[in-house]
């Protein structure tokens, strides 16, 4: 029609194609990263994968500690009541688990907004109802962890938190090695906030934590809890502290503090009776020290065995105090001088040596420092410079008083004096295993210094089995001349002055002497009984656990008949007739082994032995191996060996089964 | 004009290519679109059988005599106003509008149709001779036959095809001649409600564009002032005239103005639309690669936000793309109507010209951000069996008057 009318239009569709593309090149163009930014924050989430805690190993691989992988429930009430599912839930849970309907019902319904319905159901239990999509039904892992024996080595093992982290103990210590890391699963969500798929290449894979394997041995902590638990039974004492050892390498065999606690409800307990007194207490050890006194004069030749002293008839005024022994006695050799501990001889003899080497060689078996044992919350004890000493200190030490130790300084001392003069770091924990089975990290036995010579450690052995067959100790003996052992009873410090009812009566012994396999103390903390003496006391525990360990280890075969272990009624008779649990066994590499595609070199069969079947597969894929398979789970068998060079037409047979035991953990 | 027996002088290549790679495109968006879906599935297959149905109807209309236009205008009006009628009894109400009539699992929109007789009625009135869009008494039945469809779509209430209806009534009155003073009046008022809801300054600024135009038009000074008085009114009317909008119709327009005032309400579809086509980036995500669009943060995208999947998937390339082949078929029309002698025939062209640039801009518009949100499709694009078959009827008219050009220029 009109010209004039046709160019209007075509100039308004000119101006606003001009906008339209403006628009488009600012939506497109310069805000695509702001706008891909929003897209990528509402199409995607993340979820943490929780991790696998790594387990407990006592030396001879029996699972101690480990995850039962138990599944908890929680209801959001307000969603499960908006889709009418409140019934739904109720019913399958009645079925599955065998409450009430209505008591399921009435919880859903009681008006929180956020209920939990069953908590820590085991793995077996809660099967059918893993796998539920109802809406308002969250399902979430809640693994529990398993102390397998009870309150056996509580105080050493520790505990885990709420939020499943180490809290004490081992637990603490090794945290970083056990808690492993979790997880990350990145998926896209739709509109509605629904998961639609996961996103491989952007999830990271939990890797689950390692395995500790300790030194302790369970049997043996078995046995020194028993005898502890029956000595302060017998004894009426307040508690009591004991340790076995290799005094050859200073690994820890056992650790114990009665009375214990049960790990599962570290709450229950009062935290003293958690702590693991044989590292974090202090006390004054009274004649065991002498062993160290006594090391320290013959090995700086200042007497000699067969010496004589005068025992004063056991009342001795030394620097204007007077020293008592329980047993006066007259004149004694310097060997019977430690035997019969006399305070009054060993105070004697410190006059020969000068404050500064007897300083020296306190300092130099261990005592004044931590062990570094590898536990957390280990004290140093006390150990008083020269210049602070009084003139009663030195003659103070040589018997054991005005100086604080603790029981794993005290035994790393003792293992010195009798294994030839090497002083050891103890420790407790002997390897790390990751969870596919390799070692990631191996404690070796740690000589820290020798304070003495191996000619003063003989001499020492020799006293210590005249102490236990002719001294204080004879109730430590178990005969056949195997024992050697110091005892040692000490006033306890109570409101700052030396009590004279509180006693600490403890027993250090090693045996066989001849060449001592093993080193025990035990510390007995306030006995009530008759005699408080550690002679009485504590060596009878130290001989029932030595007769235990006698049919523990085979190298003492020989002597099993004839060393008979004073069984306790309760408990010993319980474990034979298997009411107490015994040992699980586990081998490592029971979790599948992880391979990644990026480490196979192409045209070489792999290892695919203890892979799991899926990876294996995506492994072969990658690497274009044909492959037939039998069975699920893990693989097993291949039938090309590792390393053998493939072509374009191999077919790789391989066979897989589940493994019983995932992982180390027992369901 | 010469024609000749070549085939680009019996139809227009250009045009009917640029639809071609429209329906393509919707072809792949609705795919895309629905594939995940679990109930919309079937509606690719369904868009296709619309789509040869439409080829069909594009062949019969494309071969008869272009003189049936004319002839049939009012009893097709008469008809499409009945269906509007009908819809209103027995319509089935999709998305809170009674605006469709089911046919087993098809659904038929009349307003779709309603559009094309609508205009086809005014093009016959308006062409006979001595019609002057200035005399009060032709412009007052031109509006009737306008309004009368308006109101009964405004019933279901379908908004969208309304605003459509108006924006045609308005180009067919501009191209019969009214003179540009008398269009200032028509238009000026509803300018100032829009631009006074968008605040203080918009409002002053469509003050000023008034009083320059009134100062450009030069009339007597009481005139003037009575012009400008009816502006003012319609301004501070404003207030009243939104508050007998519904509450979604206003939130709409609210969240137009600004889309964050209600993110997860109404301003939802159009931040969610942006990000779609801003995370497209420049050459898209690929085909069925666009997160946005197969998590279905959009909904119902296929229909009236398929302009996003194609921004998502295909990028600044696609979406421009869309953009020029629109363009293009708009001017090819406006040149034909321009050429074309018979009033008719170009009042015709003129109103699907209107059509098709109403719809495109206010979908490709909203999409991206520079108009309320209203629902209406993109032409050969959205998902919709009438929307493509009344489309398709009139790019056959088109091509219809285009082959018999000859007769009348």
């Amino acid at each position: 029609m009109s010209f004039g009318r046709m160019m209007t239009v075509s100039v308004a569709l000119l101006i606003f194609f001009i906008f339209l593309v403006v628009r488009l090149i600012n939506i497109h163009v310069v805000k695509a990263e702001e706008y891909s930014f929003f897209a990528k924050r509402q199409q995607y989430g993340t979820e943490e994968i929780p991790t696998q805690r790594g387990s407990i190993f006592d030396r001879n691989n029996t699972l101690l500690v480990f995850n039962q992988r138990d599944v908890s429930f929680f209801v959001d009430t307000r969603l499960a009541i908006k889709y009418k599912k409140d019934s739904v839930i109720a019913r399958v849970f009645e079925k599955n688990l065998g409450k009430d309907f209505d008591y399921y019902l009435n919880l859903i319904r009681s008006g929180k907004k956020f209920i939990s319905l069953e908590k820590k159901v085991s793995s077996e239990k809660a099967a059918a109802l893993r796998s539920l999509v109802i809406d308002g039904l969250v399902i979430k892992e809640d693994p529990t962890r398993i102390y397998q024996y009870q309150t056996l080595a509580s105080n050493l093992l520790g505990f885990v938190n709420g939020e499943y982290e180490g809290a004490e103990g081992v637990e603490l210590s090794a945290n970083d090695d056990l808690k492993g890391m979790p997880g990350k699963k990145t998926f896209l969500r739709d509109a509605q906030g629904n998961m639609i798929s996961l996103v491989e290449d952007a999830t990271v894979y939990p890797s689950p934590g390692d395995n500790i394997v300790l030194t302790i041995d369970k049997e043996i902590q078995y046995a020194l809890e028993t005898e502890l638990k029956k000595g302060v039974d017998e004894s009426k004492a307040d508690h009591a502290v004991g340790i076995v050892m290799d005094p050859n390498t200073g690994e820890v065999l056992a650790m114990a503090s009665v009375p214990d606690y049960d790990p599962a409800r570290p709450g229950d307990f009062d935290p003293d009776i958690r702590k693991n007194k044989a590292i974090t207490d202090v006390y004054e050890p009274g004649s065991t020290f002498k062993g160290i006194a006594m090391a320290t004069y013959l090995d700086r030749k200042v007497c000699s065995p067969d010496e004589v002293i005068y025992a004063e008839n056991g009342r001795y005024k030394f620097n204007g105090v007077y020293i008592s022994d329980s047993h006066g006695e007259g004149n004694i050799t310097v060997e019977k001088v430690f035997a019969v501990s006399s305070n009054i001889g060993m105070s004697k003899l410190s006059e020969r040596v000068n404050n500064e080497d007897f300083y020296k060689y306190t300092r130099s078996f261990g005592f004044g420092n931590i062990t570094n044992v590898g536990l957390r919350g280990e004290v140093k004890g006390s150990l008083k410079m020269p210049s602070e000493w009084s003139k009663l200190t030195k003659s103070s030490m040589s018997y054991g008083y005005e100086v604080a130790v603790t029981p794993i300084q005290l035994i790393a001392a003792y293992a010195a004096i009798v294994n030839g003069g090497n002083l050891y770091q103890p420790y407790i924990i002997k390897e790390v295993v990751s969870p596919g089975g390799s070692l990631v990290r191996k404690n070796e036995p740690k000589l820290i210094r020798n304070p003495i010579s191996p000619a003063t450690s003989e001499i020492m052995r020799k006293f210590l089995l005249e102490a236990v067959e002719n001294g204080t100790g004879k109730k430590g003996s178990l005969g056949f001349g195997l024992v050697g052992g110091k005892t040692g009873t000490s006033r306890k410090i109570v409101d700052g002055e030396y009590s004279k009812e509180k006693y600490n009566s403890s027993f250090i012994g090693a045996f066989p002497i001849e060449k001592p396999e093993y080193i025990i103390l035990v510390v007995v903390h306030s006995p009530a009984s008759k005699s408080y003496y550690g002679g009485d006391v504590a060596a009878p525990i130290f001989k029932g656990v030595a007769q235990r360990i006698i049919h523990i280890d085979e190298q003492f075969a020989e002597y099993r008949d004839k060393i008979k272990i004073r069984k306790d009624p309760e408990t010993d008779t319980l474990r034979d007739k298997g009411i107490l649990p015994d040992s699980i066994k586990v081998q490592f590499a029971l979790e599948p082994r992880r391979i990644s595609t990026q480490s196979v070199t192409p045209g070489k069969m792999p290892n695919l032995k203890g892979v799991s079947l899926r990876e294996a597969i995506k492994v072969l894929n990658t690497i274009g191996v044909s492959y037939v398979v039998e069975g699920s789970g893990k693989i097993y068998s291949q039938s090309i060996p590792p390393g053998t060079k493939i072509n374009g037409k191999a077919v790789c047979e391989i066979k897989a089964q589940e493994s019983k035991l995932m992982g180390v953990n027992l369901y | 004009m010469k024609i000749g027996s070549k085939l680009s002088d019996k139809i227009d290549l250009i045009t009917l290519l640029a639809v071609g790679i429209l329906l393509v495109i919707g072809i792949l968006a609705i795919y895309s679109a629905t594939f995940n879906t679990v109930y919309e599935k079937g509606n690719f297959i369904k868009q296709l059988i619309a789509l040869g149905l439409s080829v069909i109807l594009f062949i019969v209309i494309y071969s008869i005599p272009h003189t049936f236009f004319k002839d049939f205008s009012y009893p097709l009006y008469a008809f499409g106003i009945f269906t509007l009628v009908l819809v209103l009894i027995i319509g089935r109400t999709v998305g809170g509008a009674k605006a469709w009539i089911a046919f087993g699992p098809f659904s038929y929109q009349p307003a779709e149709f309603a559009k094309l007789f609508t205009i086809m009625a005014i093009a016959k009135f308006l062409s006979d001779e001595n019609r002057d869009i200035e005399n009060l008494k032709d412009l007052g039945i031109t509006l009737g036959i306008g309004l009368a469809p308006i109101l009964l779509i405004l019933l279901e209430p379908d908004l969208g095809s309304a605003l459509v209806f108006m924006g045609f009534l308005i180009t067919l009155i501009f191209w019969k001649g009214m003179s540009l003073f008398t269009l200032f009046l028509v238009l000026g008022p509803p300018v100032v409600i829009v631009a006074s809801l968008f605040g203080i300054y918009y409002t002053l600024g469509a003050f000023v564009l008034i009083i320059a135009l009134l100062f450009y038009f030069k009339k007597d000074l009481f005139f003037s002032s009575a012009i400008l008085a009816v502006n003012f009114a319609s301004a501070f009317f404003v207030d009243y005239l939104f508050h007998i909008l519904k509450p979604h119709q206003r939130s709409r327009i609210l969240s137009f103005i600004d889309p964050n005032s209600d993110p997860l309400g109404a301003g939802y579809n159009a931040i969610q639309a942006q990000i779609a086509i801003g995370s497209g980036g420049l050459l898209g995500k690929g085909f069925m690669q666009g997160n946005q669009t197969q998590l279905q943060y959009i909904p119902k995208q296929w229909t009236d936000f398929i302009y996003c999947v194609i921004g998502e998937e295909f990028g600044f390339a696609g979406s421009f793309l869309v953009v020029i082949l629109f363009t293009v078929i708009s001017f090819r029309i406006v040149k034909l109507a321009s050429a074309t002698k018979d009033p008719f025939l170009s009042l015709l062209l003129s109103g699907i010209f209107a059509i098709f640039f109403i719809h495109f801009s206010i979908n490709v518009g909203m999409t991206i951000g520079m108009m309320p949100v209203i629902g209406i499709p993109l032409p050969f694009v959205s998902y919709g069996g009438s929307s493509l078959l009344s489309n398709t009827l009139m790019l056959a008219i088109y091509m219809n008057i285009y082959r018999s050009r000859k007769e009348f220029s």
